[in-house]
């Protein structure tokens, strides 16, 4: 992908799980920007979209007064998104693995598995007084 | 998001459009489904051909109105799945749970 241009965007947003559509938009766009295919685009939109969503229900805990900020950047072959929300952040020991088949059938808690399995890396960092940040990279 | 079911004889076939991402808005498609399961209906499918993606959420929202279906020892198959969707199914080792059909013609098929 010698011809793709590299930036970065940073847009804020209400926590409102309304902002998905555009997360969807933009991820597609800047994906393909780095000169990622379509089909890997769509799975770091999915991944993106797993990032808002739980900055949104559970970072913010969907507190209208709160905000979610994200951030682009991409160059050739290499998208990554960071999402940052005003939460506590959580214990990553503690999240289950949603394919366990004690867990399988749950309807929560699948959303930092679909992450991971999706993106190259996922990278976390909370602080109790500047929120919880996560860090989504992904290659062609 | 919205709803809309028809009857082809005893199976309801749900249309479901728009954004399925948790919350009051799937809240439609799982009252929906409980209506139908008190009336007494035990073949569901559910076309999503309006439905480009979904979050874990909107996929907590199908399981549960997956597990609904199967307490009243009914039946639920899926139809017109994305792409992103289907992708989603395989990352999170549900294919093997849900029941998917290229269409509703084939999906309702699929009862008899």
């Amino acid at each position: 992908m010698p011809d793709a241009p590299s930036g970065t965007e940073e847009v804020v947003l209400p926590s409102e799980l309304e902002v998905l559509d555009s997360i969807d938009q933009s991820t597609l766009k800047y994906s393909r920007l780095a000169g990622i295919d379509d089909d890997t685009a769509g799975m770091v939109a999915i991944a993106a979209i797993e990032a808002v969503t739980n900055a949104v229900l559970h970072g913010n805990a969907a507190c209208g007064g709160k905000e979610v900020r994200v951030r682009y950047e991409w160059e050739p072959g290499r998208i990554t998104i960071t999402v940052h929300d005003e939460g506590k952040g959580f214990d990553l020991s503690c999240v289950p693995d949603p394919t366990d088949p004690e867990r399988c059938m749950a309807s929560s808690g699948r959303g930092i598995y679909i992450m991971r399995e999706v993106m190259d890396s996922v990278e976390f960092e909370m602080s109790n007084e500047l929120g919880t940040t996560v860090t989504l990279m992904k290659s062609a | 998001m919205k709803v809309k079911t028809q009857m082809e004889g005893d199976i309801a076939v749900v249309h479901v459009s728009g954004k399925l991402m948790g919350g009051p808005e799937s809240e439609n498609m799982r009252n929906e489904i409980k209506r139908l399961i008190e009336d007494g209906v035990k073949k569901f499918v559910i076309n999503l051909h309006g439905v480009p993606w979904i979050n874990s959420t909107g996929l907590g929202a199908l399981m549960a109105v997956y597990t609904s279906v199967q307490r009243s020892e009914g039946s639920l198959t899926l139809c017109h799945v994305s792409d992103r969707i289907q992708s989603l199914f395989m990352i999170t080792k549900l294919l093997t749970i849900f029941d998917t059909h290229p269409s509703e013609k084939e999906a309702i098929e699929s009862f008899k």
